[in-house]
């Protein structure tokens, strides 16, 4: 004897569901139901997470849905196969891409349109003649749900429904309108009704469920509230649905391939092909190997469309002149450095191809591709030309409840005021990730011990990780060979002109589907730019390929730390690393990259990795079979992919098990679950002879992956970009900062930052200038170029009219074209001719572009105030006499006007005008820190540019400082933080006295006081970019 | 025996002009002068706490973001300012604690200051956190500026706001001055140029455009602009901040609205001599209530609560308090109830004068009704009942039997004061008793004798505020036949009776 659950919805119908599906499954596997179905309303975002866990507890897990038409009518669909899954997915999209993204529209026409031939109907008794509808929809395949919930009139609804079920001669079954999987969600469960009707709980009164009965209830509890018939008939219904997700089968795209060929030979071809522009000499032995091998993996898997449709899209980009590289396990092989997907040689690389396209695991292999961000969009427009809406959709994101949305709207539920929720809600500001600190809500008067507070945190903590809604993936796409919603059902997105399906990433992994990151990447924008500039004098085109590898002098550069606006070697960490580590190679940048992140930092694996790469300690494997592992990397693990064969080789993971953990991993931090693995692996090393610490350390690691696991095979991809960004810096300062300026923002820095560093790099940067400057950064050379042999000269960066704040863009292009007629005399025929608003006007002025013609930006402001608007045509601009009394602008003055106005000075550093008061408070600059003793107190003062918490350093504020001289760094300890919170949290310009702290060419002041001298500036408006 | 002056001014409005003592700034031959009372820390000062024990601060609204509107002086010395975001300033100190802003209460406040202000002129206005009072025309009175000032300054100081007090021959002027806390005494227009010129731009109530204009073209104090073309700075900042400005220098006059006080009536009888008599009393307050009743119509006006002031000899003082349900100016309804209650309570002592006080009125709705509208005539006269039956028996003594959203039975209903809506008694409870037990009482032995009729009826909730109940109900009947409502506490596993049905 046993029970079908036949109507049961997840968290996945939002803010109605309060179990997870994986809970549901689990637990009415507990209960020994014979079969379960998830009935998420008019969705099926959750049932590949019930699959997964279903296949873990042997349950047979039914798919349906649940559905309100617009007129009350309700009902649940259950799949019984392939077809009826495809039915039902459709109705779904139908009904979704009918309504406003999160909702969904469907009315009796709709349905009766719609073959449903191959789903079961359970009606959910409303009208009484509403069956009827039904019935003919569904002959002989709809029952009449009884729901019985202990209402204490239960007889008599269960009395009614069997009338209703003799006169129209459908069958009645029990089912359970469960919402929960336990009882004791039944708290969770009120709350999430509080939330979706923003109503306190206190209010809700019958509007809240009248008890928690919709849970999953043991069968001895249903014995005693159905009869027995009810409950034999959900095996009858369970019995006919036979479908599993697992039956789907994904085709790929097949119109990559042209007549003629097959998919195989097709692929061959193409790589021949790009072997041979790659080697134009032949190929060498080892890469036709390689080659081969590969062919033949992909060939048996039959990954060929995978790939063909990936160099499909490179392709594409190419020919748009998008820049673009691929990264990911894949994405380093051979075959797509012959396709040109990526720029990797792999025989720079000790990767092996078959690690990441595994026979056993059969799933498909990943890559990313990134393109420039400004123009990736061009890119998902091409996607969705080329295999129509009804084949390609983005992956959804599922937004989860964070520790503050959770308490926003627990506390809102629960009661507590605006303010106070949104004063709980900060308090998980800063320090820690932790969620309602005691210490914390006491020091706001909130006592942790009272019942309000107690139960807050309870509900909190059930909520996190709950999903709230579906968004757009980054730039995942599924794309399919028939119509998707045969597949996976599709709604709207919130962007206009998307749309995406109702999985999410691991779920069409888990699946096993087709799927590629289409990701957009604003260093392939600066890139792309900069090449083009360096190339348009000789009027030629060049590409990332044309930069010379491996120069000394550009990882001597890099090996200073002098990487400001550097692809991913540009942070803090990254700086205070570089001139320990020393890249002098490619590998060693792949390592440096990969290496300040959470994963290495908190396995401890970096200060050994340092010891030993600087010979200070030796190089030891803990077995042979390590050293085949770690040996790149001198026995540290530093790679997520190292760390996962370490769990294959150490501790007996089998390949399939390791990608378990890898999928744990990325996805500990929200749902937990890595336990299992913990002990699988300790037991494991412990049995191969390793100590427990190396296994403590190895798992230490795992866990630190999980903020953001740093694969080795994207570190490949990055580090070129990284090498290729130092190069153009090294050779081409003046073009970098240029590229960097016209693709804002991007990066670590503001414009502000990057011109002080250009000018220390001996750029010439001139001023916006409304009778030169273009719309964006231009360069300027000022010998007329000859046809030479000679290295031309450095050209200077004349700044573009788009850093001027508040001007529109249609007065930059009125202005570019009235200036390319003829250019202009003064400003009152530059406001005619233009015909810019006094806004416009106003906003040059400010920005001093007018210095050419009004003397002083304060006359010029005044002159173009005075402009009438709109200017009348025909009309000559009507001069006021020009002299007025304005005060004269001194230096400081135009400082602070110049950041106001577009963020950036040209002048000299704000810190230089005060050096001469702080000279008499024996303040160092950033630069005379170095000749400061080591272990010495020294005094250092700055504009704040950034403040940082690294998640990786208990509490640690890193604070970079900048002066006329460079950048200081300084380290502010918690306990000074805490206690000096003030000045470090609000100063602009900040005098820190510390201790200084030189080693292996860092330099840091740790800081002891630290004092707000912002007043010093005025009205100076600096940013500082914090804790991001 | 006659109505007090407080109630006066509001003629004003009726008859414009007509006072001999309204001062007219032209009219005098003297030009006038503006003393202004700022109050910075009203705000916080309105507020029922002792702000400055620890960091305190109002928070505003601004743009749908929370600002800082004040802040105590233990806040300020954590950095807290005004205008900062409520965010920032918990970074800074997160043990601050915030209230919103109360502008009502604030408002209240300044009325009250204004009534106070009006012995030292009778031109006061209110302004945004301030008092302006003309004080020219009370120079005489109070024998000088000086000796205002320090009069003002003295009473000032008995209360516990904080003041910045500023004089000048413009209200815009002494309004200025003593927002940026300028202890500033200017009597003579010619001197204003100098004394405003050197205050910063940035205190003039300009808007963000033209704020920011200001320090575009490089104007710093308010003198920058007295050197500028007045043409140039009309196109370029309006004609409106111009006229500011002479209203400012005094070069264009300004009128203000006087503050008016709150109407009050009052009125008294004199008794020829002590008399317990309650004909005497009755007929007294009879000849007052035609008073009350005109001087609400003048004023279309109403009332819900009403005193009688008794004196006794002695000068003991005695009062009653009445109240009526609906607004209110009729004088037999009123009549009626001052006579029932005289049937409830008696006099503690013979009475030498009674007062008839009423200082609460509410904009009448009375005459607007339909002319054929019996069910609100009946509405009224239930209405009248209730009003004597709560007059006879006290105001708490008559309630509603109210039903309330809410699943748990001991929560489903309440008694409410009749004073509150409309009673809700519609869906009336199914499957319930109408007498349920105060408390639910333990059955013990006695279950025995008990047989369960009904199927059970599953009842959870209530968890969030602490009182938690999961209990499956049942009706039942005992021995006697009686109908009972139980139920079984799921969480002690006990029975307990909550009810009875009739």
């Amino acid at each position: 004897m046993s029970y079908a659950e036949l109507h049961c919805i997840s968290n996945f119908t939002f803010l109605q569901g309060a179990s997870h599906p994986e809970e549901l499954v689990a637990r009415a596997a507990v209960l020994n139901y014979r079969a379960l179905a998830i009935t998420d309303e008019c969705s099926l975002a959750g049932v590949v997470r019930a699959h997964v866990e279903a296949k873990r507890q042997q349950l047979h897990l039914i798919i349906g849905s649940r559905f309100r038409l617009e007129d009350g009518l309700s009902f649940v669909l259950l799949a019984t196969n392939r077809k009826g899954y495809g039915q039902l997915s459709t109705l779904i999209s139908k009904a979704r891409r009918n309504a406003d993204k999160g909702d969904y529209h469907m009315t009796r026409v709709d349905l009766t349109r719609h073959c449903l031939s191959d789903c079961l109907a359970l009606w959910l008794p409303g009208e009484a003649q509403e069956v009827v509808f039904l019935n003919e929809l569904f002959p002989k395949r709809l029952w009449i749900a009884a729901e019985l919930s202990l209402t204490g009139k239960d007889g008599a609804h269960l009395e009614h429904l069997r009338c209703l079920s003799q006169r129209h001669d459908i069958p009645l079954t029990a089912s359970g309108n469960v919402q929960m999987h336990q009882r004791n969600r039944r708290i969770l469960h009120d709350t999430l009704t509080a939330i979706r009707l923003n109503i306190p709980l206190a209010q809700l009164g019958n509007r809240l469920a009248a008890n928690g009965e919709g849970h999953l209830r043991s069968y001895q509890r249903l014995t005693q509230i159905y009869p027995q018939a009810l409950l034999h008939e959900t095996l009858a219904i369970a019995d006919r649905c036979t479908f599993s997700l697992d039956e789907l089968q994904y085709e790929y795209p097949s119109e990559l391939v042209p007549e003629g060929y097959n998919a195989t030979d097709w692929l061959r071809i193409q790589v021949e092909a790009g072997a041979k522009e790659r080697w134009p000499q032949g190929v060498p032995d080892k890469v036709r190997k390689a080659i081969e091998h590969e062919l033949a993996l992909i060939a048996e898997l039959k990954y060929e469309p995978y790939f063909l449709t990936i160099y499909d899209i490179v392709c594409f980009a190419r020919s748009q002149k998008i820049l673009c590289q691929g990264r990911g396990s894949a994405a380093n092989s051979t075959v797509c450095y012959c396709l040109g997907i990526t720029a990797v040689d792999p025989a720079r690389m000790a990767l092996l191809f078959e690690r990441f396209i595994s026979k056993e695991r059969n799933e498909p292999p990943d890559i990313d591709v990134d393109f420039e961000n400004a123009r990736r969009e061009e890119v998902i427009q091409y996607i969705y030309r080329k295999y129509g809406r009804d084949r390609a959709a983005l992956v959804a994101t599922v937004i989860t409840y964070q520790p503050r949305s959770a308490i926003r709207d627990v506390g809102k539920a629960l009661g507590f005021s605006r303010v106070q929720v949104e004063r709980l809600a900060r308090s998980t500001r800063w320090w820690d990730s932790q969620v309602l600190i005691p210490g914390h809500l006491a020091e706001m008067g909130f006592s942790a011990e009272s019942p309000l507070i107690k139960r807050l945190i309870t509900l909190v903590e059930m909520l996190l990780g709950f999903p709230r809604h579906l968004s757009q993936h980054v730039g995942g796409f599924i794309i399919s060979a028939g119509p998707l919603t045969q597949l996976v059902p599709i709604e709207n997105a919130a962007m206009q002109e998307r749309t995406i399906i109702q999985w999410e990433k691991d779920d069409v992994e888990a699946l096993g589907l087709l799927k590629m990151d289409v990701l957009a990447l604003g260093m392939l924008t600066a890139l792309r730019k900069a090449l083009g500039y360096i190339g348009a004098p000789q009027k030629c085109e060049l590409s990332l390929a044309d930069i010379p590898a491996e120069d000394p002098k550009v990882y001597e550069m890099i090996s200073r730390a002098d990487t400001v606006g550097l692809f991913q070697i540009e942070s803090r960490a990254q700086m205070s690393m570089l001139p320990r580590l020393r890249p002098r190679n490619y590998y060693d940048l792949v390592i440096q990259i990969a290496i300040v992140r959470p994963g290495p930092i908190q396995g401890d694996m970096v200060h050994p990795y340092l010891l030993r790469r600087s010979g200070k300690a030796p190089v030891t494997y803990p077995s042979e079979a390590i050293r085949s592992v770690l040996e790149r990397t001198l026995g540290v693990p530093i790679f997520q992919e190292q760390v996962m064969q370490i769990a294959m080789v150490a501790a007996g993971f089998s390949a399939g098990e390791a990608d378990q953990l890898r999928r744990a991993m990325a996805a500990w931090k929200r749902k937990g679950g890595l336990e299992p693995f913990e002990e699988k692996l300790h037991s494991g090393m412990r049995k191969r002879g390793y100590s427990d610490e190396f296994a403590r350390q190895i798992f230490r690691q795992i866990r630190g992956f999980s903020d953001y696991g740093f694969p080795e095979s994207h570190s490949a991809s990055f580090a070129l970009l990284a090498y290729a960004s130092a190069w153009m810096k090294l050779y081409h300062p003046a073009v970098f900062v240029c590229a960097l300026l016209n693709s804002q923002p991007m990066g670590f820095y503001a414009p502000a930052q990057l011109i002080q560093d250009a000018k220390r790099h001996g750029v010439e940067v001139r001023p916006i200038d409304v009778r030169f400057s273009e719309a964006d950064s231009t360069l300027e050379y000022d010998t007329p170029r000859e046809q030479s042999e000679e290295p031309s000269p450095q050209p200077a960066l004349r700044l573009g009219l788009n850093m001027v704040k508040g001007l529109s863009e249609e007065g930059i292009q009125n202005l570019i074209d009235a200036r390319k007629r003829k250019a202009f005399v003064d400003v009152g025929e530059l406001a005619n001719r233009a015909k810019l608003h006094r806004t416009d006007l106003q906003a040059l002025a400010s920005a001093d572009a007018l210095q050419g013609f009004s003397g002083d930006r304060y006359r010029a402001q005044w002159q173009v105030s005075g402009v009438e608007e709109p200017l009348p045509l025909f009309q000559e601009y009507n001069a006021e006499s020009a002299e007025v009394m304005l005060p004269k602008p001194d230096e400081q003055e135009e400082i602070i006007a110049d950041y106001a106005s577009s963020g950036v000075s040209l002048r000299r550093h704000p810190v230089a005008l005060l050096r001469p008061r702080l000279n008499k408070r024996r303040v160092h600059t950033a630069q005379a820190l170095w000749s400061v003793r080591n272990g010495a107190v020294a005094r250092t003062a700055g504009l704040v540019i950034g403040r940082q918490r690294p998640g990786t350093a208990s509490g640690v504020i890193f604070v970079t400082l900048e002066d006329e001289t460079g950048q200081a760094n300084v380290i502010v300890w918690p306990k000074i933080a805490e206690a000096q919170r003030k000045p470090l949290l609000q100063s602009q310009l900040l005098i820190v006295s510390g201790i200084v702290q030189q080693q292996d060419g860092v330099l840091h002041l740790v800081a002891g006081r630290l004092e707000d001298r912002t007043d010093w500036l005025g009205d100076l408006q600096t940013k500082s970019r914090d804790f991001h | 025996m006659s109505e007090s002056a407080a109630a006066a001014p509001l003629q004003h409005t009726l008859f414009p002009s007509q006072s001999p003592q309204a001062p007219k700034p032209s009219a005098t031959g003297r030009s006038s002068l503006w003393m202004s009372l700022f109050f910075p820390r009203l705000s916080l000062e309105v507020l029922d706490a002792d702000v400055d024990a620890r960091p305190w601060a109002v928070i505003d609204e601004a743009h749908g973001k929370q600002i800082i509107h004040a802040a105590s002086q233990p806040a300020r010395k954590k950095g807290v300012e005004t205008g900062m975001a409520l965010t920032a300033a918990y970074a800074l100190c997160p043990e601050l604690a915030t209230e919103q802003r109360d502008l009502p209460a604030e408002q209240a406040r300044l009325t009250d200051l204004a009534d106070e202000a009006m012995q030292y002129s009778s031109m006061v206005s209110l302004e945004p956190q301030a008092l302006l009072l003309e004080v020219g025309a009370s120079l005489k009175l109070f024998g000088g500026l000086q000796a205002l000032h320090a009069r003002v300054a003295g009473d000032l100081r008995q209360q516990p706001y904080r003041v910045e007090i500023a004089v000048a021959p413009s209200p815009q002027a002494a309004l200025l001055l003593a927002r940026c806390g300028m202890q500033a005494c200017i009597t003579e227009s010619a001197a204003l140029r100098a004394e405003l010129g050197k205050l910063p731009l940035a205190v003039l109530p300009v808007s963000e455009k033209q704020a920011s204009l200001l320090v575009r073209m490089g104007l710093r104090e308010l003198r920058d602009l007295w050197r500028l073309p007045r043409a140039g700075l009309i196109k370029r900042l309006g004609l409106e901040f111009i006229d500011y400005l002479d209203r400012l220098l005094c070069d264009k006059p300004e009128l203000r609205l006087s503050h008016k006080s709150a109407p009050i009536f009052s009125a008294s009888w004199h008794f020829p001599q002590e008399t317990e008599n309650l004909t005497f009393i009755l007929y007294g307050i009879e000849q007052l209530l035609p008073r009350l009743v005109h001087f609400m119509r003048l004023r279309e006006l109403a009332l819900n609560r009403l005193q009688v002031i008794f004196y006794h000899a002695d000068k003991e003082t005695s009062c009653l308090h009445l109240g009526t349900r609906q607004l209110c100016r009729d004088e037999t309804h009123l009549s009626t109830l001052i006579r029932e209650r005289f049937n409830q309570e008696k006099l503690s002592a013979p009475v030498l004068e009674l007062v008839l006080l009423a200082a609460e009125f509410h904009p009448a709705a009375i005459g607007n009704q339909a002319l054929f509208a019996p069910g609100e005539e009946q509405d009224t006269d239930w209405q009248q009942v209730l009003d004597q039956l709560q007059t006879r028996l006290g105001e708490e003594a008559v309630c509603h039997l109210q039903l309330r959203d809410e699943h748990r039975p001991e929560y489903a209903w309440a008694y409410t004061l009749t004073d509150h809506a409309e009673p809700q008694t519609h869906g009336l409870l199914k499957r319930r008793p109408l007498w349920l037990l105060s408390q639910p009482q333990r059955l013990g032995s006695r279950l025995k004798e008990i047989q369960l009729t009904s199927e059970s009826e599953r009842i959870e909730g209530g968890w969030w505020d602490g009182f938690d109940i999961r209990r499956d109900y049942y009706q039942a009947r005992d021995r006697h036949g009686r109908r009972l409502w139980l139920f079984r506490n799921l969480q002690d596993g006990a029975w307990y009776l909550q009810g009875l049905f009739g």
